[in-house]
């Protein structure tokens, strides 16, 4: 795959924690073991991110955002995407397995609300020659109201030795849950709000980036 | 006092009646136990007393402590003090045991939760149902087996405090030991709340023996057909569904 051609480009290239608010189309390149970036897409943008050692990334978004994840030497991503929305908006992530032995896991969960209509486009791509790859990738929508939504799960696989797998999932919370849930005496609201924090929250984040999240998830809650 | 009075009940979606005239009247304090072979309704009247949305009250009512029930929220009827041991009890990624059972006593508490109070409870609690502390943290019933996730079902139920407990098929997926210790910690519940009642619906009349019910009845067709103490149970267990009602034909016909 062609790298695109960004206006910028930020190289991490010490161990820690990252923050990122992205407005603008950018190239990142991971350089070192235990980063750590987290991500907000405040605006429709490109991104390119090229991994040259094992990292964790995630991203908020409510925007369109077309994401190149290139995974090269022996490296893993994983990468969480987080979308909220009521809008028409699409999030393709497309992962290249450059080199043999690379490893990612893109794992994007999204709530598609009011009259929304979110879509994933998810491509994991590994050619020829780049064995003992895993790509695996895993997909969930919740619909609420009268939102809409699409998953495209793709793997383009051109090697016999390499594992690959992808899940996806669109539709309402099952009503078996909110059933569970109320027969502890929780009301329907408050068992919502439990549940879309629950499938949002998809592991612990920093304090003040989680915030990011719960702002939007209010404003799903005061509907 | 409990008390469910000629309901008839049918699915949904395809109007099937599973419930027909059915009554059953629990004082407090009293344990009943409901047995039958598969598919006479004996999970759906769990389901219905707890409003569950796939089934229809058609005629009848259910009341509780002098309120009718049925027509509530499935929310409303478990703050009454109503609590279901499910059978087969959903898994839910991303919300936590203590997340949820905190919820549900912030409902019935206006937020007055104390937090130190809770996780000591929780914590006493687990240990006596002898499950790992850390279940505490992981989303409900997420990677248990079976038996923990009873157990934790247990858990809910010794945290939130009902007084009137259904316990849909307790015993399955759980082995000897867990059932004991399920049980045990039940029968001290109930020994600490003389007032709870409880409705046993089972197969099988071992949980029976651990957890000794007042009256047993025997369900077909959606009805009871037959009721009295634990030695229907083991008449039961001993010769069969079929023919302990054959036996009932066959006096009749004498």
């Amino acid at each position: 795959m062609n790298n695109i051609l960004l206006d910028s480009i930020i190289n991490y290239d010490k161990k820690g924690i990252y923050k990122l608010n992205l407005d603008k189309d950018i190239t990142i390149n991971v350089k070192e073991e235990d980063i750590k970036i987290y991500i907000v897409t405040k605006k429709d943008v490109k991104v390119s991110i090229n991994i040259f050692k094992s990292t964790t990334i995630y991203n908020i978004t409510t925007k369109n955002i077309n994401i190149d994840i290139n995974i090269l030497n022996k490296s893993k991503v994983d990468f969480y995407n987080m979308a909220i929305t009521d809008k028409n908006i699409v999030n393709t992530i497309n992962v290249t397995h450059k080199n043999k032995k690379t490893k990612s896991n893109i794992i994007s969960h999204g709530i598609s609300y009011k009259s929304g209509d979110l879509k994933f486009i998810i491509n994991g791509y590994i050619r020829k020659g780049m064995t003992d790859s895993y790509c695996t990738q895993s997909s969930r929508i919740i619909n609420l109201d009268d939102g809409k939504s699409l998953i495209r799960p793709n793997l383009y696989i051109d090697e016999f030795d390499c594992v690959a797998n992808h899940s996806a999932y669109t539709g309402p919370f099952d009503e078996k849950i909110l059933f569970y849930l109320e027969t502890k005496g929780i009301n329907r609201k408050e068992a919502f709000k439990l549940l879309l924090n629950g499938f949002m929250k998809m592991k612990d984040l920093p304090k003040d980036y989680e915030i990011i999240l719960e702002k939007l998830l209010n404003k799903v809650m005061r509907r | 006092m409990f008390i469910i009075d000629k309901i008839n009940v049918k699915t949904k979606d395809s109007g099937k009646e599973i419930l027909k005239d059915f009554s059953l009247t629990i004082k407090p304090g009293e344990i009943h136990a409901i047995m039958g072979p598969n598919g006479v309704g004996k999970s759906t009247l769990s389901k219905v007393i707890m409003a569950h949305p796939d089934y229809i009250i058609t005629s009848g009512t259910i009341k509780y402590k002098d309120q009718t029930i049925n027509g509530l929220l499935t929310d409303e009827i478990a703050r009454n003090g109503i609590y279901l041991l499910m059978q087969d009890p959903a898994i839910i990624e991303g919300v936590s045991n203590s997340e949820c059972l905190r919820t549900a006593l912030n409902e019935r508490n206006d937020n007055n939760t104390n937090l130190y109070t809770f996780i000591t409870k929780m914590k006493n609690e687990l240990e006596s149902l002898k499950l790992p502390s850390d279940i505490m943290h992981q989303s409900i019933n997420k990677g248990l087996s079976g038996g923990e996730r009873k157990k934790n079902e247990v858990l809910g139920l010794k945290i939130l405090k009902p007084s009137f407990i259904i316990l849909d098929e307790l015993d399955s997926g759980l082995d000897v030991d867990s059932l004991k210790v399920v049980a045990n910690n039940i029968n001290k519940y109930l020994n600490e709340n003389k007032n709870t009642s409880v409705l046993i619906i089972t197969h099988y009349s071992r949980i029976l023996d651990l957890i000794k019910p007042n009256y047993v009845h025997q369900m077909e067709d959606g009805k009871i057909i037959k009721t009295g103490d634990i030695d229907l149970a083991k008449e039961i267990e001993k010769i069969g569904y079929s023919r302990v009602n054959e036996i009932k034909e066959s006096e009749t016909n004498e």
